[in-house]
């Protein structure tokens, strides 16, 4: 009885790998299926079978909370198409400027070997975050030359780089 | 007037279901009655569980196959502590549509002599 009775607490932990949802609706009966059979079939069987059910089962389980959610939050925005508008370019603004800056920032930090070019960034922008990734520290002292390819370069074309071996 | 509805987006039933739904057709049952049901018409073949059950039981009351009974409409000698389950007429309809594909494409096995003809 009592090695029955910490099976059933066992697999009573087990139904914790369900979402919480699924296993507030049906985790009590689970249990009572569970205790059922077990005073009726061989133990290590059910086991096998309890243990390879709920990993499969538990994982369809989120699979279908998640699809479930998906589901509800597209049809929420659907129903609001003004404000789905502004979140998505909200949302597409901030992913240009992060990559843009990122482009930026990434090609300062190759050209900080190059001192007319530091001079031109400083005095078009007194921006403390540039004036820092152009400080020497961040020089790259065996890169050949100064290469900007981006569109953050047109911002400097009006003074280039007067570096030996610098190509703007 | 009043059009037939289009059973083909449930079709075909995944084993699990279909039997699920047979266990219910004749009698409203509770998980471990279908489970136990499931397992004697399959000669074990079949073994439903818990989470297999209850998941499919989950979704086939989500698409409306089969309703849970009110405790007032239970059976008289249910068990209190469990929860029992009914076909609706949309999920017999299904299991009807299903049962009548499978028998097609037995008869289209049996025409190729791929099954022994019924005495």
């Amino acid at each position: 009885m009592a090695w029955s009775q910490s099976q059933t607490k066992l697999f009573r932990a087990l139904l914790y790998c369900y979402p919480v949802e699924f296993r507030h609706e049906y985790g009590v009966e689970m249990e009572h299926v569970f205790a059922s059979r077990l005073a009726h079939e061989p133990h290590w069987r059910l086991w096998l079978e309890t243990c390879s059910d709920i990993a499969v089962s538990a994982i369809s389980e989120h699979l279908s909370v998640l699809a479930s959610d998906l589901k509800h939050e597209l049809r929420a925005l659907r129903a609001i198409p003004s404000f789905t508008a502004i979140v998505l370019l909200v949302t597409a603004l901030g992913i240009g400027a992060a990559v843009s800056i990122s482009s930026a920032l990434s090609t300062l930090s190759f050209c900080a070997r190059c001192p007319t070019l530091i001079r031109s960034i400083s005095s078009i922008s007194s921006h403390p975050i540039l004036i820092t990734l152009v400080s020497p520290a961040r020089c790259l002292p065996t890169f050949p030359m100064c290469t900007i390819g981006n569109a953050s370069a047109a911002l400097f074309r009006a003074s280039p780089c007067s570096c030996p071996g610098t190509r703007v | 007037m009043k059009t037939e509805p289009d059973f083909s987006a449930f079709l075909p039933l995944s084993p699990q279901v279909f039997h699920i739904l047979v266990a219910l057709a004749d009698r409203d049952q509770h998980g471990y009655g279908i489970m136990q049901d499931v397992q004697a018409r399959t000669g074990g073949r079949l073994r439903l569980s818990p989470g297999t059950l209850y998941g499919s039981i989950k979704r086939m009351l989500e698409q409306g196959l089969i309703t849970e009974l009110r405790h007032r409409d239970r059976p008289d000698e249910s068990d209190e502590r469990r929860r029992y389950y009914r076909l609706t007429p949309l999920g017999r309809k299904i299991v009807k549509a299903e049962a009548l594909r499978m028998s097609e494409l037995v008869e289209q096995a049996r025409a190729h002599g791929l099954v022994a003809k019924p005495n």
